[in-house]
């Protein structure tokens, strides 16, 4: 009995690790095929000739130092800005009693259930109405939406009121006491959020595909795509330009990993 | 105390994000050498370069002549073909369109409807008119929309001499029941070439350049009624036929086999050397020569008659532009005899188009481009061309794999054309 | 009196950045695509009013039935496939390897999803081109090489196959989690019983989880209707018609086809398909939410 046990186990051990090893090794690969210039995709790997040739040429050539800037720029502002427009409005839903609170939160509920795609063409002429076209407010403000709002406010609803009361009383103003009171309390959330944000928009392709049009402001996805689009026998180069891509969200998830994990496993439990 | 500073660092850094969001509406290229405000325009241009030339290099060296004599500050960008039509569409949606692009025939239907593209008539003399080639291919829908820039780079049937010679074959075949008698004697003979590559794969519209039109014209079809209003595939049995062979060539004698539905690119199939004949595009003759491919070349199969696609991609104008004059003078610029001269030579070879211009293009096509214009057609501008070209190769692509019957493929992008037109 | 004033002040004023971006980018959008959806409209020139004709189209567009079908395939075959997997994984993790391997095979398992589907689809294209890796090791095995992405029936069974590969690891922290929330008492008592891990997996963890599965279930249902960065990169739409997707045909008529009201159209059946599935999926799971 026992030893049955122990051989499933080694046995279960064995296909879970494959199953990691699969997760992995096509990221490995990329990295691989990047340093070379083959023609073809096999196993033949001559370590001797690999370089970074191909990272000169995707950088030069194809400004991908620009796309760099782009994505950094939008994703961090949009999970600033996210982070604070969600925060801001869980409170006042969570903690503020004002007419048609619950009527309001409803109207923004709703509009999770709306997908992006249903909205993508009016707010691309709304964007074209407001001349801001090929802009980084264009790219960075359709990221809010109602899910930042619903998510802190769960958190927000169990910030003790004794606290702020403790606040007030001690001559704090309002908006003092959102800043430096209520958002430490809620900190966890905010991470979770911020993280969310961040792959999300650094991932995002739709709509940047149809609202940057201008090179100098398109965003390290976008040029991977077109890589692959007009190279895509040039495996090195394109490989090149994934592992660009690749790069800043797998080094923020090496540093960070406890908070994306946790991110994650709080909006399902919560959710 | 410390997460006031944090907050106070994040607060900063959003406020300065939005700071860097109004610069960047500026473009990107800032020149300063000049005192004199140099005038700021936008080319267009799709990537024709192979590999070792980079097309921006090129443009960018070639135009800057123009460019100082104008005082002119021109931003060149090298649009590629994925995604090629949204982004001319998004362009000149958002008023960021290029003064001058490159479309092909696909494209103009709509965008003369719009009322987009500039009519060139007024810009160019009579004299220069005449020392165009092609400058009334150009004429459509009543005004001279388009310059034409790529012309030729026909659709030909690219042959492999070493494979037909170890076959024992002598001759080249001339009807499409000479090629078919051919091909199968290479299957028989040579086992290891692929008798006929053609790329069925590939998702873009122009795979019916080279797979069926050629066929279909052959077979005495025409596309449009002449007002390019109407789908005509059915006004006789040219489409029926044109599919049927290519339905046949895999189902019933097996020339075309399953690994060709994954070809998305049978030009580097052919390269390799064990293909027998592959449709493919002129200007990949010095390619096929750099690969030591012993290559000869049929320009057309008789069916009813012969029958050659041949491009005529074009310069375009916005009619947006701020700076028609000098978008003028940038198109007769790179459509200039030295500057052509220098494309065909070092980025892609086509034939001339104008009479300043030798004959740069690969030799062995001159006496098709001077003798075989009968059968040359170019694409009609019509309306939703490009929808219905999807459809239909998509069709096509369905019928390929047995999915549907030719009938059924003809029949169905005439429903989808009703649907659209 | 004094506070609730202030109160109504600061409320106010704490959702108004966000309610005046939803409003923007959401709301009147919406009312938006309900007009444009009645017009011919190419961006460039006005939109003319068309009455019903869109959704006339819609009946009889071969794309629009292709779109459908496999848009609802990839969704039928996508959501249960990686729900299960991923659960199952979770399970076992929990149960036998909650230690320094488990931890690894996790962390291995997550890198995917942080990848833009973008990147996955360009990689998995490579892989599986005629000449590709994997074929490359199917022939090491003396098995035939398969024309992945220009065979019709293999093509959209191998977007699947990536966008399975992608997803697996979020909702194996989901499940992991949720699974770490049920009582080890539970279990305790189970084993009491004697019974099996099968049958402490079926009778205790999948109940307790009805929750979280739903989030699961519903979370993986609406990003299966809204796939396109995969399709895109992958296959765009092709061979022939067998990987056409709603969001692809959106993409198409608008931009291509230059008729932003038929594509709006498109959107608003999308939409009114996700709340009935969603609807669907609530009733199944007994969370009726009035």
């Amino acid at each position: 009995m026992k030893k049955d046990n122990v051989i499933l186990r080694k046995f279960v051990a064995a296909v879970l690790v494959i199953s990691a090893i699969a997760a992995v090794f096509p990221f490995i690969y990329m990295v691989l095929i990047s340093l070379t210039q083959k023609d073809t995709l096999n196993f033949d790997f001559n370590f001797a000739t690999m370089s970074l040739v191909n990272y000169e040429r995707v950088i030069n050539n194809f400004h991908l130092l620009t796309n760099l800037k782009n994505s950094i720029i939008v994703t961090t502002s949009a999970c600033i800005i996210n982070a604070l427009f969600s925060s801001m409005a869980a409170y006042a839903f969570a903690k503020k009693d004002f007419p048609f609170r619950k009527q309001i939160f409803a109207v923004f509920i709703a509009t999770l259930v709306i997908p992006g795609q249903v909205t993508m063409i009016p707010v691309f002429v709304i964007m074209r109405g407001l001349g801001l076209m090929n802009t980084y407010p264009a790219l960075i403000l359709p990221i809010v939406n109602a899910f930042g709002v619903f998510l802190v406010r769960q958190f927000m609803v169990s910030v003790p009121d004794d606290l702020l009361d403790a606040a007030r009383i001690d001559g704090c103003g309002e908006n003092r006491i959102f800043f430096t009171v209520v958002l430490p309390l809620v900190q966890p959330v905010l991470v979770s959020l911020t993280i969310f944000t961040f792959i999300s928009s650094w991932n995002d392709f739709l709509w940047p595909l149809v609202i940057a049009s201008k090179p100098a402001i398109k965003t390290l996805t976008l040029a991977i795509a077109s890589l692959k689009g007009s190279y895509s026998t040039n495996y090195g180069l394109v490989m090149a330009g994934s592992t660009f891509t690749f790069i800043v969200p797998f080094l923020l998830y090496v540093f960070l990993q406890k908070q994306f994990v946790e991110g994650i496993a709080l909006s399902g439990i919560k959710g | 105390m410390n997460k006031k500073i944090v907050l106070t660092v994040l607060l900063t850094a959003f406020l300065a994000s939005f700071a860097f969001a109004s610069g960047s509406k500026e473009s990107s290229d800032t020149s300063s050498k000049s005192t004199a405000k140099k005038t700021e325009m936008l080319l267009w241009l799709p990537p024709f370069a192979s590999g070792d030339t980079m097309d921006e290099q090129f443009w960018s060296e070639t135009l800057e002549p123009w460019e100082a004599e104008n005082n002119v500050d021109l931003s060149i960008e090298i649009t590629p073909w994925g995604g090629y039509e949204e982004k001319y569409l998004t362009g000149f949606a958002s008023g960021d369109g290029p003064d001058v692009g490159y479309m092909y025939m696909q494209m103009f239907y709509d965008y003369i409807q719009m009322g987009a593209l500039e009519d060139l008539d007024k810009y160019f003399s009579q004299e220069e008119r005449d020392n165009y080639y092609y400058y009334e291919s150009g004429r459509m829908m009543g005004g001279e929309y388009a310059l034409p820039f790529v012309v030729g780079n026909a659709r030909v049937m690219f042959v492999n001499q070493d494979i037909l010679d170890q076959a024992g074959i002598t001759e080249l075949p001339q009807t499409w029941d000479e090629f078919i008698e051919t091909a199968l004697t290479i299957k028989e003979k040579v086992p290891g070439a692929i008798p006929f590559a053609q790329s069925w794969a590939d998702p873009s519209i122009g795979i019916l350049d080279d797979n069926f039109y050629p066929y279909f014209w052959q077979a005495g079809g025409k596309i449009y009624n002449d007002e390019g209003t109407q789908l005509t595939l059915e006004d006789n049995d040219a489409a029926l036929t044109a599919a049927t062979f290519l339905h046949d060539l895999r189902f019933k004698y097996d020339i075309v086999d399953e690994s060709q539905l994954g070809l998305t690119n049978a030009s580097d199939a052919f390269k390799a050397g064990n293909v027998a004949f592959a449709n493919l595009p002129a200007n990949k003759a010095k390619t096929m020569d750099e690969a030591g491919i012993n290559w000869t070349f049929i320009p057309s199969l008789k069916e009813k008659t012969e029958g050659i696609w041949v491009a005529s991609d074009a310069l375009i104008m916005n009619s947006a532009s701020e700076n028609k004059e000098l978008a003028a003078s940038l198109m007769k610029y790179i459509t200039s005899g030295p500057v052509m001269t220098a494309f065909h030579n070092d980025v892609s070879q086509f034939s001339p188009i104008s009479k300043d211009e030798e004959y740069n293009d690969y030799p062995a096509f001159k006496d098709m481009y001077s003798n075989k214009t009968e059968f040359f057609h170019t694409l009609p501008v019509a309306k939703a061309s490009s929808s219905i070209s999807d459809n239909l190769s998509k069709n096509l692509q369905l019928m390929m794999m047995g999915e549907i019957s030719p009938e059924e493929a003809i029949s169905r992008t005439m429903d989808y054309s009703k649907n659209v037109l | 009196m004094k506070k609730k004033k202030s109160d109504m002040i600061m409320g106010y004023s704490y959702i108004l950045p966000s309610l005046i971006l939803i409003c923007i980018f959401a709301i009147i959008p919406i009312f938006m695509n309900i007009y444009y959806s009645f017009t011919q409209y190419n961006i460039l020139t006005p939109p003319q009013w068309i009455g019903l004709d869109n959704y006339k189209r819609l009946f009889s567009d071969p794309y629009i039935s292709s779109s459908l079908k496999n848009t609802i395939i990839f969704t039928l075959v996508t959501v249960p496939v990686q729900s299960i997997i991923s659960l199952v994984i979770a399970a076992v993790l929990a149960a036998q390897f909650k230690n320094k391997l488990g931890e690894a095979i996790r962390s291995a398992l997550f890198i995917p999803v942080i990848a833009s589907a973008v990147l996955v689809g360009t990689i998995f294209s490579l892989f599986l081109e005629p000449s590709g890796l994997f074929n490359s090791a199917l022939n090491a095995l003396h098995i035939d090489s398969v024309n992945w992405l220009g065979n019709g029936k293999t093509a959209m069974f191998s977007v699947i196959m990536a966008t399975i590969w992608k997803n697996v690891g979020y909702f194996l922290v989901i499940f992991y989690a949720g699974i770490l929330d049920i009582p080890t008492s539970f279990y305790e008592a189970a084993e009491v019983d004697g019974a099996s891990a099968l049958q402490k997996f079926v009778h205790i963890t999948v109940p307790s989880l009805s929750h979280v599965i739903y989030l699961v279930i519903t979370l993986g249902t609406i990003w299966s209707f809204q796939v396109f960065d995969m399709v895109y990169t992958m296959t765009n739409g092709g061979p022939g018609m067998s990987t056409v997707t709603l969001v692809l045909t959106i993409y198409n008529s608008a931009f291509k086809g230059f008729s932003m009201g038929y594509a709006a159209a498109i959107a608003l059946l999308m939409f009114a398909l996700v709340l009935i599935v969603q609807r669907l999926e609530a009733k199944l799971f007994d969370k009726e939410e009035k």
